[in-house]
């Protein structure tokens, strides 16, 4: 002890030796503060913190530098619970004492801990929370959080309490003994859990007390006696056992295994068998669903494999079948080669053309195209002339269906010949279909009103006047006379046919290209 | 027998961990070496 005068070392005497002040009332007060410390850590040794706390405060009123003392406060309001007090305590100790302080430890191991730390503020908010819920009598939503604060910091005396005191007020005296046997486990000393538990075991004795009355009073009815140490107590209504009772009690007994077997054994094995083959029964399910699913991937598969097939089938033919492209090159081929070998058979290179589908289409080359124009031009006219030709020569002869069919063509293939309408109409009249012969005598009307032919056609359609005389051909038709094929238009027309060749080849080719089955040759 | 409301008005709301230093700065209270020495009208000069 240090004199609080001069700071050096105090004697035994009431006195410093090296100052001379007066130390008799400063040596008590110090004791004082010492002995209220020594009786606050006895009773924090035997877990009475309350009682603790309680010294520990005295020792402090009594000298507020008594680290010691200010140290264990801190100690005991961390083990209660009370977190903010404890920091508090250790850091004014910490102040008054900077080094060589375990309250720096103390400090050190709340303060590196920052999960802990917010793990207890949230602990306290939620108390604080209850306390508010418990105030304002909503006390189910106060037990659920106080049990929620006591579930993760069992040592929160304060909610311990608040959770005891609800309990008390419902009257759920079991629960009081548990809460506060729980609490007085941590702070023995704690005078309000104390109430609350004596509280509730006077309820619970009373109520036992009024159950339990019957009871007793069978109980007092035994018969009893004591013999030597021991306390012998008869049975009530217990009579002699006699051998065929036990035989009765053994089949009884026989009987209870037997039920027992029927209800309790067997239900448990033939719902284990149930288990075991319903678990079964879900793999193969499992397993055929899984197959199923393939079986129908692949069926898509199939199906898309299959109208992708169908798409190859369809290009093939629009390339080899009969309206294909393969097939117009083919005939203009046929058709080339016709007017090469004889340019004035108009009518087989016609009929060649004739059968062309495609000749406008974009899936012909250009080559193609020229060439067809080129045969066209030079062949569809002489044709018309031949058609008209021969339709003249049958309708002077009295064909007039072959008439009709030559001259039918004439006109299809040169729209600007009256003479050919004329007596297209004309062979009409002798075929005696005098409704399209008067179709076709006023279209020449409407269409070629400058033609030689109009008066006739006009007679015949008024009066019904028929032109009886021979058809004769014009000596100077509107159609282009047949020309011959010069030299240049050979060379011009073997260039085209080179062309025509080369791009059937490519079509050929580019039909071949999609993996189509192979075409037959005769196709 | 207890009573509910009375026992409830014991209990307080708890100090949260950032009203620490307001704890600190409350525990200013004078012991009774203060009033001791107050009294005497002297310093307290213990020597660490």
């Amino acid at each position: 002890m240090k004199c609080y005068n001069c700071g050096c070392t105090l004697s035994e005497d009431d006195f410093c030796t090296a100052c001379g002040a007066d130390t008799k009332t400063y040596k008590k007060i110090v004791r004082l503060s010492n002995y209220y410390y020594n009786e606050g850590l006895s009773k924090a040794r035997v877990r009475d913190l309350t009682g603790a706390a309680a010294s520990l405060k005295m020792s402090l009123k009594c000298n507020k530098n008594n680290i010691q003392a200010r140290n264990l406060l801190g100690l005991v309001y961390f083990e209660t619970g009370e977190i903010v007090y404890a920091l508090s305590e250790w850091i004014i100790s910490k102040n008054i004492r900077p080094k060589k302080n375990i309250a720096d430890d103390f400090i050190s191991d709340i303060q590196n801990n920052q999960a802990k730390l917010s793990n207890f503020d949230t602990l306290i908010r939620k108390y604080n929370q209850a306390l508010s819920y418990a105030q304002h009598d909503d006390l189910d939503l106060a037990v659920i959080q106080l049990k929620a604060v006591v579930a993760k910091n069992p040592n929160y005396m304060r909610a311990m309490e608040l959770l005891a005191l609800i309990y008390v007020n419902n009257e759920e005296w079991n629960k009081v003994k548990k809460v506060t046997e729980r609490g007085l486990k941590i702070d023995a000393g704690n005078t309000t859990l104390q109430t609350y538990q004596k509280e509730a075991q006077i309820r619970i004795f009373e109520r036992e007390n009024a159950s339990g009355r019957k009871t007793r009073k069978q109980k007092e009815e035994a018969i009893s006696y004591t013999s030597g140490n021991e306390t012998i107590i008869q049975p009530l209504n217990d009579s002699e056992r006699t051998g065929g009772q036990t035989i009765v009690n053994i089949i009884i007994g026989l009987m209870i295994g037997a039920a027992l077997m029927w209800f309790l054994v067997l239900p448990a094995r033939i719902q284990m068998a149930r288990n075991d083959i319903n678990n079964e029964l879900r793999e193969v399910s499992e397993q055929l669903t899984a197959k199923t699913a393939d079986m129908d991937d692949l069926n898509k598969r199939i199906e898309a494999l299959q109208e992708e097939n169908k798409g190859f089938e369809d290009r093939i033919a629009e390339y080899t079948g009969e309206d294909g492209v393969m097939e117009d090159y083919n005939n203009l081929l046929s058709a080339a080669e016709s007017y090469a070998k004889d340019p004035d058979d108009a009518l087989s290179a016609s009929s060649y053309l004739e059968k062309i589908q495609n000749a406008e289409g974009s899936d012909v080359s250009s080559e193609f195209k020229s060439l067809y124009d080129y045969l066209n031009s030079n062949v569809s006219a002489k044709a018309a002339e031949q058609y008209l030709s021969n339709g003249v020569d049958k309708y002077n002869d009295g064909d007039y269906e072959g008439a009709i069919d030559d001259l039918k063509e004439a006109f299809t293939l040169n729209p600007q010949s009256d003479q050919s309408l004329y007596y297209l109409a004309q062979s009409y009249v002798k075929s005696d279909d005098q409704d399209k012969a008067i179709e076709l005598f006023n279209q020449l009307i409407t269409s070629f009103p400058d033609s030689e032919y109009k008066d006739k056609a006009e007679r015949y359609v008024s009066q019904g006047e028929e032109d009886n005389e021979d058809a004769t051909l014009r000596s100077t038709d509107d159609t282009p006379a047949a020309q011959d094929t010069s030299a240049a238009e050979q060379a011009a027309l073997q260039a085209a046919l080179e062309a025509a060749a080369r791009a059937q080849s490519e079509a050929a080719a580019a039909g071949t290209n999609v993996e189509a089955p192979p075409v037959p040759a005769g196709q | 027998m207890i009573n509910f409301d009375e026992e409830l008005k014991k209990f307080h709301r708890s100090l949260e961990v950032e009203d620490t230093q307001d704890a600190v700065n409350d525990h200013n209270e004078p012991d009774m070496l203060d009033l001791l020495f107050s009294m005497l009208g002297i310093k307290f000069k213990e020597k660490e």
